[in-house]
């Protein structure tokens, strides 16, 4: 390792632990098994259950298209990230990365912004998961209406989880491993028996109809819109400093959970508008893929993808609400905001203030009901993230610092991050005008705080001077 | 982390070993953290440090002619980072820490020390066992007192690491130790006096007298049932692993019944060393 360790999580990198001088370590605690499920659970919610009925609306069957782009994108971030994650394996991910690399400014913008879209991803999952909930409770013969008890549910569940999280001590890594494998399991006998009843095996050919009927520029906004999808694999960075033989497991996890998702990503699209075409895909909105189950298998189809949409919007906004809590740890940490921020009491060992800097405004987000607005900030304030860690490891690299020492090299250096770094700012392009502008108040807010409150932090290449 | 001299062990009416015992502290290395002792045993101690879990002078008493691993450990929820908890309570765990190797210092025992921040307790406790090289580990209980040790004893493997491991801990102390084993049925009551008998001699010949030990063969189709009766009436039960990990040892494993059920330390024997022996 090096010789001159990264302030101010500095320490000796192992398998299994990070030691600290004066003897104190810290245990490493999550496998490849563990990183994939972090990954996977986070985006397999959004791209599944919720986005095929709006990716389809606007762009018809070329919205397969779509995610194939968003996971060339991710792709293109996720090798940068993971050399970078693999030189520094500490909380923080994204963050550690850029403020390293590029200083606190850009940290602090980042840092903040990663928060924030973090929080702008759990409402938006929480407002799916009430689309879930609503339309399980009318397949019970309880129609409850859509609007406003979708918001009532969201809510509920948003406040619910808070409060788990902060109180809750049982270790559910292990749960959400079952949760990840069984839903891969269901989606991928969905997607069997789809794509045999597409190619003609059970009747008919079934043709998707015109590729793409709006032309080709919604296969770009589309793809922007449903990048949501793939947030997160920089889920897995920001617990860096928790996995085990990071070298090995924190690459795998990343590329693996990017390409997993966006293999099933694709096949649902083209499955579900092949089934039932695109405009019944749109008609049914946020649950449409609920429809594409029923048209399948009937009322049982549709009650199990039901419960797996309720399983899978749950554990995307669950993981992403401790994913923000971990990134204001990071913050905290450097001191780019207080260091109340991250506290932790001992009764439950929680940290009970981020937790709540979460909570508190991701139920407020899923108030609004704003799906698209929600997931398309999410998504700007990631991109912003995604180009500055290409730029970060362009930066590093040109610098070369004496720590500097990955375990895992991007292939195709300078190339693939250059281009990962032009496409996450290109496809921010394509989104709406209101979520751009929306993601450009939250980043001119971080700026503002930074400003106000950090502008003597100095962090970097402070690997040394803290 | 220090030791204390032998010269410098105060006196606590223990007799001096006698010839042909291993030494257990004058061959220690002298910053003997990663090295293991060379032919004595050594004891991982985890201590839930931060919860008020304190390690009970009967015990510190009993672990003094072995090296000890003093592990304070901070268990924490996967919702926070173990960096954030080290952050607010290094410090006071680092001070808790110091006081219980102290203790074991004051007792004279080789002491080395860790403090592990985890979501896992028990993968440390492997991890650190494989790196500091302890044989056994002691799950914590209450013991007021330490008067008498069980010693169940299963099969022929393993015996002989297992005895050795006690007959340091006894020897020079007024310990009392029940060697026991379960048989399944009569016809192998023979088979098993037999194995406590030579159980029994290799402890006498490493200087406990022949009348603190004795030895219990039970019938019972139920041994961990069995086991966990006896244990009623012992202060401290010595199990060796049977499966590959403390983890299964103690979540998945028969011994989970001892554990549980025992109201005083259970010092488990690590399998690697067991399997050592059988060779």
């Amino acid at each position: 390792m090096s010789t001159d360790p990264p302030a101010p999580e500095s320490g000796t990198v192992t398998e299994d632990a990070t030691r600290h001088e004066g003897g104190t370590e810290l245990e490493r605690t999550i496998g490849l098994a563990g990183g994939l499920s972090i990954g996977v659970g986070t985006m397999i919610g959004a791209g599944i259950f919720v986005f095929p009925g709006l990716a389809a609306g606007n762009a018809g069957p070329a919205a397969a298209a779509s995610f194939a782009v968003g996971a060339v994108v991710a792709l293109l971030v996720a090798l940068p990230t993971s050399e970078l994650a693999t030189a520094m394996p500490k909380s923080g991910g994204g963050y550690f990365f850029i403020s390293r690399g590029m200083g606190a400014v850009y940290g602090a913008i980042v840092g903040i912004s990663l928060w924030l879209g973090l929080v702008f991803a759990s409402a938006f999952y929480l407002v799916g998961f009430g689309e879930y909930a609503v339309g399980a409770l009318a397949e019970a013969g309880v129609p409850v209406g859509g609007g406003t008890m979708v918001v009532v549910l969201g809510v509920a569940v948003g406040v619910g989880l808070t409060a788990m999280s902060v109180t809750g001590t049982e270790n559910t890594a292990a749960l959400q491993n079952v949760i990840v494998a069984l839903l891969l399991l269901l989606l991928s006998a969905f997607l069997f028996y789809g794509l045999l009843d597409a190619v003609g095996v059970f009747g008919a050919e079934t043709v998707p109809g015109t590729f793409a009927p709006e032309g080709y520029l919604p296969v770009l906004t589309t793809a922007a819109l449903v990048f949501t999808s793939y947030l997160g694999f920089a889920q897995v960075a920001t617990v860096a400093g928790e996995i085990t033989d990071p070298g090995r497991n924190l690459p795998l996890a990343m590329v693996g959970s990017v390409v997993i998702v966006g293999i099933f990503y694709v096949l649902t699209i083209f499955v579900a508008t092949s089934a039932i075409g695109s405009a019944a895909l749109e008609d049914a909105g946020e649950t449409a893929i609920v429809e594409v189950a029923r048209e399948f298998f009937g009322v049982p189809g549709a009650v199990a993808i039901l419960f797996a949409g309720l399983l899978a919007t749950l554990s995307s906004a669950n993981a992403s609400i401790l994913s923000a809590s971990r990134a204001l740890y990071a913050v905290s940490r450097d001191a780019i905001v207080p260091a109340g921020a991250s506290r932790i009491n001992l009764k439950y060992g929680t940290p009970h203030v981020a937790l709540a800097l979460v909570g508190g405004p991701v139920v407020a987000l899923v108030a609004t009901g704003q799906t698209e607005l929600l997931a398309e900030v999410a998504s700007f304030l990631h991109l912003v993230m995604y180009g500055l860690i290409c730029i970060a490891l362009l930066v590093i690299r040109r610098e070369d610092p004496d720590w500097y020492d990955p375990d895992f090299t991007v292939p195709g250096y300078p190339v693939v991050p250059a281009v990962g770094a032009l496409s996450s700012f290109a496809l921010i392009g394509f989104m709406q005008r209101s979520s751009q502008a929306v993601g450009l108040v939250v980043m001119a807010g971080a700026l503002g705080w930074y400003l106000y409150y950090a502008r003597d932090v100095r962090l970097k290449g402070g690997f040394g001077d803290e | 982390m220090s030791e204390t001299p032998p010269d410098e062990r105060p006196s606590d009416g223990r007799e001096e070993p006698p010839d042909g015992r291993p030494s257990a502290n004058g061959e220690e290395p002298v910053d003997g953290d990663d090295t293991p002792p060379r032919d004595g045993h050594r004891v991982l101690v985890p201590v839930e440090i931060l919860r008020g879990e304190a390690v009970p002078d009967a015990v510190v008493e009993a672990l003094a002619s072995v090296s000890v691993v003093v592990l304070g450990y901070h268990e924490i929820p996967e919702q926070t980072a173990p960096g954030q908890a080290r952050m607010q309570f290094e410090e006071r765990a680092q001070n808790e820490l110091a006081d219980v190797v102290g203790a074991f210092e004051a007792a004279g025992a080789p002491v080395t020390s860790r403090l592990v921040f985890t979501h896992d307790p028990m993968k440390t406790f492997e991890r650190i066992a494989v790196e500091l090289s302890c044989d056994s580990i002691l799950l914590l209980r209450a013991a007021p007192t330490i008067d008498r040790l069980l010693v169940p004893i299963r099969g022929n493997v393993n015996v002989e690491h297992i005895v050795g491991l006690v007959g340091t801990l006894v020897a020079g102390t007024d310990i009392e130790v029940t060697l026991l084993h379960v048989a399944s049925e009569p016809e192998a009551v023979d088979d098993a006096e037999a194995l406590l008998g030579s159980a029994a001699e290799t402890l006498a010949g490493i200087g406990s007298e022949g009348e603190r030990i004795r030895r219990t063969v039970v019938v019972d189709d139920r041994p961990l049932e069995t086991i966990a009766e006896v244990a009623e009436d012992h202060d401290v039960t010595v199990v060796g692993e049977s499966r590959p990990s403390i983890r299964d040892r103690i979540f998945g494993d028969p011994s989970e019944l001892i554990a549980e059920r025992s109201v005083g330390p259970v010092l488990v024997v690590r399998r690697p060393y067991l399997e050592l022996d059988e060779e």
